[in-house]
């Protein structure tokens, strides 16, 4: 029924512009008997209702056009919206997510590792890089355990960050602590910030 | 036979939007819990890195299990963002626990970001074996 309903509109919206092309002058109909003067002016009043009634707010005009727009609208909504699902990259897609932060001496690489002991990872270091390697045990419960949940997982891990200014990579320290490794890295002497003083002659 | 460990796989910090508005402002997240029970009880072990123990409060009230933990921003002041890939915030779980629980001898145990929790069985829930006699 409601298909009934939609294809009347179409038909009746098409059947109504078909007498009112968009594309201006040539197509508005000629009414008989005006003729000479009275034409252009008549022209011009048609093609002034004509902009007046598409501008009418609540009136669309349903074309194949907008059909189709519409529907692209939808499934560009869809598909963003699995965007977020499973299907959304994250940021690095390597694990551990870490955070870099600098101040005027050093960087610092902060990694969340909970239950990771310090013998389990392995951190090593160049004038560029920093890798963090290493793997996260759970302990095996005993075999009686049946579990209701599993969210956290095992596995091994390793990753590589470029740091952005070359480090002193005989002076690095690392630090982990409340399952939080926090790597202190210094910064190597030309890179860090040094004041220059303006000469005044 | 040791099967091949296979690699951890990233995951994003599962950030929750509080129903109950927090007294100070922050993010909130879920933490990944592992529950499983033996015949002794019913162990909780959750993963809150960053959280120190007298920063963690766990409440057990008319059936509900709340674990919250605070979360300070490791950052000096002095630090400025080059990258962040993870937010800190507190952690915040709830879980609705039977009866059947001995709330007198719960324990729990904070190591290196990690919370083991121990909820033993109420002596009458214990399964107990029954000898048949024979004769």
């Amino acid at each position: 029924m409601l298909i009934f309903l939609f294809k009347i509109q179409q038909f009746v919206f098409v059947g109504f512009y078909s007498h009112f092309p968009f594309s201006g002058k040539e197509g508005v109909p000629k009414k008989a008997g005006s003729g000479g003067k009275a034409g252009p002016e008549k022209k011009e009043g048609c093609i002034m209702i004509l902009n007046r009634v598409t501008r009418w707010p609540g009136w669309t005009l349903r074309t194949p056009q907008s059909d189709l727009e519409r529907l692209r609208q939808e499934m560009d909504r869809l598909m963003g919206g699995l965007d977020q699902g499973i299907f959304r990259t994250q940021g690095a897609g390597v694990f551990p997510l870490v955070n870099l932060t600098e101040d005027k001496e050093h960087f610092y690489l902060r990694a969340e590792l909970p239950g990771i002991q310090a013998s389990d990872v392995d951190i090593s270091a160049t004038a560029k890089t920093i890798t963090i390697s290493g793997e996260r045990r759970i302990p095996a419960e005993e075999e009686t355990a049946r579990y209701h949940r599993r969210e956290r997982e095992a596995g091994r891990f390793s990753r590589v960050i470029n740091m952005p200014d070359a480090v002193n990579p005989a002076q690095i320290e690392a630090q982990c602590k409340d399952g939080v490794l926090t790597i202190t890295i210094p910064k190597a002497e030309e890179a860090k910030p040094r004041q220059i003083s303006i000469k005044t002659s | 036979m040791k099967e091949p460990t296979k690699a951890l796989q990233a995951k994003d910090k599962e950030q929750v939007a509080t129903p109950v508005e927090q007294t100070k402002p922050g993010l909130t997240f879920t933490p990944a819990v592992d529950i499983f029970e033996t015949e002794k009880g019913l162990t909780l072990v959750a993963d809150m890195p960053g959280v120190k123990a007298p920063n963690l409060s766990i409440d057990l009230h008319e059936n509900i299990l709340s674990l919250m933990g605070e979360v300070t921003p490791p950052e000096g002041p002095e630090e400025m963002d080059l990258y962040r890939e993870y937010q800190t915030g507190r952690y915040v779980r709830e879980f609705t626990v039977g009866e059947l629980i001995d709330r007198r001898k719960i324990e729990a145990e904070l190591k290196d970001g990690v919370l083991h929790l121990t909820l033993p069985k109420v002596e009458a829930a214990t399964p107990r074996k029954i000898e048949v006699k024979a004769g």
